[in-house]
């Protein structure tokens, strides 16, 4: 893998040092070129106009619609596109069958997009440990939970508990939004009915898709033009998914884009772009937890690519600002995470997110920066 | 809330230069509404100046950063009184400057920023007319560079420039000659009869002595003073207090005052180098710029 090369990719670089690809990756010409193909050459409708440049965007579509599917090992029409991993979410809590009574398990440390859908039916917690979560998993219609946190970088073991969800008749769903990008994902093997995830988190514009088991019976979520094949007395014929999800015209130069970052990362590799991300945040680690008055949240635990930072003495909001001031974009606060960070008590963390096109200098810049900020407390 | 206010008016300035301030400008200024509506700033605009303003300093102090970093509020509270004092205190000038022409009050000759800004001062300097030396002089009588300041033994702006006497005389020697004339103005107190005391000390000998003791003392001047330092210089007291008393000297006084109106001088010290006068000189530096050219243009 070759980071100095993937980096001429991504001209921001030249100017930043850019450790906030867990909220927004940088796009690579590539992406970029993709869409604008699209918005040059044939920006019309998909799915709809049978004229020349219509027929061209449904192509696009759907070769898109196979690569993603094929990128976290599902079938095509199993892949809804969405605006992001949050309306994926939504259109979880939304579509499945579920009564105000019935019960749905989330872990303690969600994103709220995995939260507050949720919080109408019957909802409960399984806490975790250091930011882990025990093999154990009450009985529940849904167990919702993030595969790789965005608070502190841990996954948890979503194989084996989408196994036991199942075996205690529960529907699994699963927030992918900060895994998918970073390694390889086979839906099948994780057990799980439900994964969304998002594009912008993984190179592509800002859009999402949702992986949706065949095997579940759903509601819909959004109805309109696109999500029938008639209407007679006010009575729709809806089409089968992926199009019953798919109301309205779609985000034809997201989804292109998407499909460009998919190639992207399946060129260099997502095993390569893990062990890259695992190797700096070790680097990374080893350098910050030597400053005094800086700790790092579950510094013990396998973090992927992402490091959070509390800095003694110094709010995160602040600290995110003086990092940013010293040349390292990062991010401070909760992380949209509000109820783990109040019931642990904590102001919130410095997160730096690492990606593939992070190199040793990022993470140099990142700790002396943090050794700036640390004499501040 | 604090660091708002003080931003409004530092980033209003800035702004006229830079696009970037306008931007903390607009946001200072939607913090500041937002506040008076009792809602939190939702901005950041606080946070972030005080990271951009601690960040900085931290590149040359680290302690330094950590004191302001640990202190903003507090900084900031001292900044926002020092901008309203100076605000206050410019709003104050301007209002004298629209009301009596002069930015410090009614009868003052002190040098106003806003005239040296529209341009005013400059026309003013032009109109002085040269004044002839009358008084004790030091240095060489026949000197090719005559200087004379018009001061005011009460004005805090003459005392501040007394130093340049000597520096002159020690410099050029025998090729200056330099006279003082008092001009008192009457919004210093005792100006009046500090020029006549001097010119009653000069009538014993004693006029750059006792002048001398006169700016020493100017910040606690009264007529027991004057007295006072008359007797240090060991002066005959009995012809010193007739003197003084009896205003021998207002009329010579006012003479020099009346000629220095005539040659429209408005502010003191007022120089006149071979003639040309030069108002608000602050530095020994223009003094050698100055006579130097003189010097060599009466060597040509």
């Amino acid at each position: 893998m070759n980071v100095d090369k993937i980096r001429e990719d991504f001209p921001v670089l030249q100017k930043h040092t850019y450790l906030d690809s867990a909220c927004m990756s940088l796009k690579p010409k590539q992406v970029v070129e993709a869409m604008n193909e699209y918005f040059y050459e044939f920006p019309a409708c998909g799915e709809r106009s049978s004229h020349k440049l219509g027929k061209r965007v449904t192509e696009e579509v759907e070769t898109a619609r196979k690569k993603i599917a094929k990128f976290v090992g599902a079938k095509p029409e199993e892949i809804v596109f969405t605006k992001n991993t949050t309306e994926g979410l939504n259109l979880a809590a939304n579509a499945l069958k579920l009564e105000k009574n019935d019960t749905v398990v989330t872990s303690d440390k969600e994103h709220n997009s995995n939260l507050l859908p949720w919080l109408k039916f019957n909802h409960d917690f399984v806490n975790t440990k250091s930011g882990q979560l025990d093999l154990d998993l009450p009985k529940a219609e849904v167990v919702s939970l993030v595969h790789t946190s965005n608070i502190d970088g841990v996954s948890f073991p979503v194989k084996e508990l989408g196994k036991i969800a199942h075996d205690n008749g529960s529907v699994f769903v699963v927030d992918g939004a900060q895994s998918a990008p970073h390694k390889e994902i086979d839906v099948k093997k994780l057990n799980c009915d439900i994964f969304a995830f998002s594009g912008h988190k993984m190179l592509g514009p800002s859009i999402g898709a949702v992986y949706v088991s065949k095997d579940l019976d759903l509601d819909n979520f959004l109805v309109g033009g696109g999500t029938v094949a008639n209407v007679n007395d006010g009575k729709p014929t809806f089409l089968p998914i992926p199009e019953a999800f798919e109301a309205g015209l779609q985000n034809y130069a997201g989804i292109i884009g998407f499909r460009a970052a998919v190639e992207y990362l399946e060129k260099i590799g997502m095993k390569n772009i893990e062990k890259h991300e695992a190797g700096l945040n070790k680097l990374a680690t080893e350098q910050i937890s030597q400053i005094e008055k800086v700790s790092i949240l579950h510094e013990s635990q396998d973090r992927s690519g992402i490091i959070s930072m509390i800095i003694e003495g110094v709010k995160s909001t602040e600290a995110s600002l003086m990092f940013d001031s010293h040349g390292v974009l990062l991010r401070g606060g909760h992380h949209c995470c509000h109820n783990w960070f109040n019931k642990n008590k904590l102001d919130g963390t410095v997160r730096a997110s690492l990606y593939l096109y992070n190199n040793q200098s990022d993470v140099e810049k990142l700790i002396e920066a943090a050794k700036k900020v640390a004499q501040l407390g | 809330m604090v660091f708002c206010i003080a931003g409004l008016l530092i980033f209003a300035i800035l702004g006229v230069f830079s696009t970037k301030y306008r931007r903390y400008f607009r946001e200072s200024i939607h913090c500041m509404r937002r506040q008076l509506l009792l809602k939190p700033c939702d901005t950041q605009f606080d946070q972030e100046m005080k990271a951009k303003i601690t960040a900085n300093i931290s590149k040359t102090s680290p302690k330094l950063a950590r004191f302001v970093f640990k202190r903003f509020a507090f900084l900031s509270w001292i900044l926002l009184i020092l901008m309203l004092f100076s605000t206050a205190a410019v709003a104050f000038g301007a209002y004298n400057y629209i009301a009596y022409g002069n930015c410090n009050g009614p009868y003052s000759s002190d040098f106003c920023v806003f005239g040296a800004l529209d341009g005013s001062f400059d026309e003013r300097v032009k109109d002085i007319k040269p004044i002839e030396a009358f008084g004790p002089t030091l240095g060489n009588p026949d000197a090719s560079v005559e200087i004379i300041e018009v001061g005011c033994y009460a004005c805090p702006y003459t005392k501040d420039a007394e130093g340049f006497r000597n520096q002159l005389l020690d410099k050029y020697g025998d090729n200056v000659s330099f006279t003082f004339m008092a001009m008192p103005l009457e919004h210093h107190g005792l100006s009046w009869e500090t020029a006549e005391a001097a010119y009653c000390a000069e009538e014993q000998k004693k006029y750059w002595e006792y002048h001398d003791l006169l700016f020493e003392n100017q910040d606690s001047i009264t007529i027991e003073k004057i007295k006072e330092l008359a007797e240090e210089l060991e002066l005959d007291m009995n012809r010193f207090n007739e003197c003084l008393d009896d205003h021998i000297f207002r009329d010579a006084v006012k003479q020099i005052r009346d000629k220095a109106v005539e040659a429209n001088i408005f502010a003191t010290p007022t120089y006149f180098v071979n003639g040309r006068p030069f108002v608000g000189i602050k530095a020994f530096a223009d003094f050698e710029q100055i006579v130097g050219v003189e010097i060599r243009g009466s060597c040509a």
